[in-house]
């Protein structure tokens, strides 16, 4: 029997792979949505509502050695060889992929951080628009120029510490340093019928996998929505070990894919997308070497890395800790910074990710000196007057981070693990160092004293992003620099097209999850574009 | 008559199940539990030591570390007062227990609804309409 040959099998199911599904079977096409994990269901499989102590046994007894039930439980371990300055990768291997374990921070790129990429934040903001109303995103509108508003539903205030914070800055801004301080944005509807999933309750576990579903994931929101339009096939539990080319290896032809049974199967496609995150649409292709004439695979590796400085706020002191969950730890952020001054130590931008507050099954400051009472009364003090400030940097893309195979180690399918070499430059640190000098004067400035800090940046307290690597096959419109066009396409392989964050050729300060589904989401529409005139 | 503290203990004695130790011995685990007591005053009561012990048992924490600093404590009873000073530079076995002792208690104690709730105050864990944010004005 002749084999089926799909329009578009879509590698991956996270956020660019979701949004890239829903978008071309909405536009008439045939989808194979290709899935390495199972689907796992909010409440039941992860439900950080439970009781800690009450759990505990249950938890060790499966072999969990953390006491709260996380969808990060399911993430891989021992799936890649890290190099250099402690690299850390995050992958979860589920239906919606990592979408299920984001914090949901949804931020535009702005206008100055397009300025790098081939195409221009005008081209990417109708995207931009449309991803948001999809979302469902909250947030206030705060008219920052390269941090665009968008199109958000109410947003959520501050903590009291958080309001302490936004004091220093203000203060910041009237010493002439360009910054801002504003509640953070979120795909978590604040408002009852926006979108069609619950609306918040602020129970603050939204990173460990949010239990109701109220936080968007391409699990809840464009999978479903490309079945109901009964040209979506799943294929779930199904590892992709191999492009297929044609016999002139000009063309992709399908992929074979491992199912849980063990079994081998190959699909075919007329185009295919690979949206499987930035480290392993590289391992992927630099497998077969694909794609690669430039030699660009798996090279110009960024990710945010940063370090975390803690202020104490007497003013707060003696107020109602009662309920500061909110939706999750990080509420707001500094930001703004060297947008326009740029600095002279360092290349790059930072952002501040701020939080606040008792945190639910988590104490941020969880010593204090002494014992017995006056050691309780310290550490409820430092907690409840807290603020916590975390450093969100762009990393210096360099000769000095990249992706490539692990020699010698190999995954059960027989496939060489990737490896992914970070070495911080020199420029690294010099940020660092900057964000721990500005994250200091903001809460003396706020009337606030350092309960405690790095104080100077190293390679040993930096920590890398785990979940936020990006750009190993970055666009360009040189084909002898560039993986892929300004459509997101291979300059090598005509049908074949990259739908995750691995396509970024230039990276700010900000969180990458928005760009990748507005450029996904792109990409689709201009492959499916193709299709219909027979161009692919 | 009962003050707060007795009342919720005795609350959560009469609730809860014996706890048979599983990586401590019995009398290590009471010891402990008097130890503990000591640092967190209110831990026993939040069964601090249950979740604790359980954890060891299954490979979270060192039991043999517990062991020789419940065996020292169990030798030579040093004043709180006294270990909490060495805390940052210890030198006996009694010295580096106290400090292993209390980070693992503050991390069991803050994570129990006693701890939670009694100490640090926390209502949260309750579904919001609206998240007010911070309702009052500070310096």
């Amino acid at each position: 029997m002749a084999q089926a040959v799909l329009d578009v099998l879509v590698v991956g199911s996270g956020p660019g792979g979701g949004i890239a599904a829903y978008s071309l079977c909405q536009q008439g096409l045939q989808v194979g949505l290709i899935e390495a994990g199972k689907r796992l269901v909010p409440g039941r499989d992860y439900n950080g509502h439970g009781s800690p102590h009450k759990d505990w046994e249950k938890r060790l007894a499966a072999g969990f050695k953390t006491p709260v039930s996380k969808v990060t439980d399911y993430q891989e371990k021992d799936h890649f060889t890290g190099v250099g300055d402690n690299p850390r990768h995050g992958l979860l291997k589920a239906l919606g992929g990592r979408s299920l374990c984001w914090a949901g921070h949804t931020l535009r790129f702005g206008p100055g951080d397009f300025a790098q990429w081939p195409i221009r934040y005008e081209e990417v903001a109708p995207y931009y628009a449309r991803a948001e109303r999809l979302m469902g995103v909250s947030g206030f509108r705060d008219g920052l120029w390269n941090l665009p508003d968008g199109e958000f539903l109410p947003g959520v205030p501050l903590r009291c510490s958080e309001k302490m914070l936004g004091k220093g800055v203000a203060k910041l801004r009237g010493k002439h340093r360009e910054a801002a301080f504003v509640s953070i944005r979120k795909a978590i509807p604040t408002k009852s019928g926006a979108v069609p999933r619950a609306t918040c309750h602020f129970c603050g576990h939204c990173m460990a996998g949010c239990e109701v579903d109220s936080k968007y994931t391409s699990a809840n929101t464009p999978i479903p929505m490309a079945l109901r339009t009964g040209r979506l096939s799943l294929f779930l539990q199904s590892t992709v070990t191999r492009i297929v080319m044609t016999n002139d290896g000009h063309r992709v032809q399908g992929v074979e894919i491992v199912k849980a049974d063990g079994s081998r199967e190959e699909l075919r496609c007329r185009a295919l997308v690979l949206a499987c995150s930035t480290v392993e649409t590289a391992r992927l292709l630099l497998t077969q070497n694909l794609a690669n004439s430039s030699g660009q695979v798996g090279r110009n590796l960024t990710s945010h890395f940063g370090l975390t400085v803690i202020g104490l706020f007497p003013q707060v002191r003696g107020r109602d800790a009662s309920n500061d969950d909110g939706w999750d730890y990080y509420h707001s952020l500094l930001t703004g910074l060297y947008w326009k001054d740029k600095a002279k130590q360092f290349e790059g931008t930072y952002q501040v990710q701020c939080g606040a507050g008792v945190h639910p099954k988590k104490l941020a400051i969880k010593w204090a000196p002494g014992y017995g009472e006056s050691l309780k009364a310290q550490l409820k003090d430092w907690n409840t007057t807290h603020a916590g400030m975390n450093m969100q940097g762009m990393l210096l893309i360099s000769k000095n981070k990249y992706v490539d195979l692990d020699p010698v180690k190999r995954d059960a399918n027989g496939i060489p693990l990737p490896r992914i070499h970070l070495h911080y430059d020199d420029s690294d640190l010099a940020m660092a160092n900057d964000v721990i000098q500005t994250c200091e004067e903001t809460i003396r400035l706020a009337g606030g004293t350092v309960h405690s800090s790095p104080g100077k940046a190293t390679r040993d307290n930096l920590v890398i992003d785990s979940n936020h690597w990006v750009g190993t096959a970055r666009m360009g419109t040189d084909r002898r620099t560039s993986v892929v066009d300004t459509e997101c396409r291979s300059h090598d392989i005509p049908n074949l097209f990259l739908g995750d964050a691995s396509v970024f050729p230039a990276y700010p300060e900000k969180n990458p999850t928005l760009t990748n589904i507005a450029l996904s989401w792109r990409m689709a529409e201009k492959l499916a574009a193709r299709a219909r005139r027979g161009d692919l | 008559m009962l003050d707060r503290r007795d009342f919720i203990a005795l609350s959560a004695l009469l609730a809860a199940p014996a706890y048979a130790a599983r990586a401590l011995t019995e009398a290590e685990f009471a010891a402990a539990e008097e130890f503990v007591e000591l640092i967190l005053p209110g831990a026993k009561a939040a069964r601090v030591m249950r979740y604790i012990d359980l954890g060891l048992a299954h490979g979270v924490g060192e039991t043999a570390a517990w062991q020789r600093g419940l065996a020292a404590w169990a030798k030579q009873k040093v004043p709180m007062e006294q270990l909490a000073a060495k805390e940052l530079s210890p030198a006996t076995e009694l010295e580096r227990f106290f400090g292993l002792a209390k980070r693992a208690a503050i991390d069991a104690y803050a994570l129990s609804d006693e701890g939670q709730k009694e100490w640090l105050g926390y209502r949260g864990g309750v579904h919001l309409e609206s998240f007010p944010g911070c309702t009052e004005e500070h310096g």
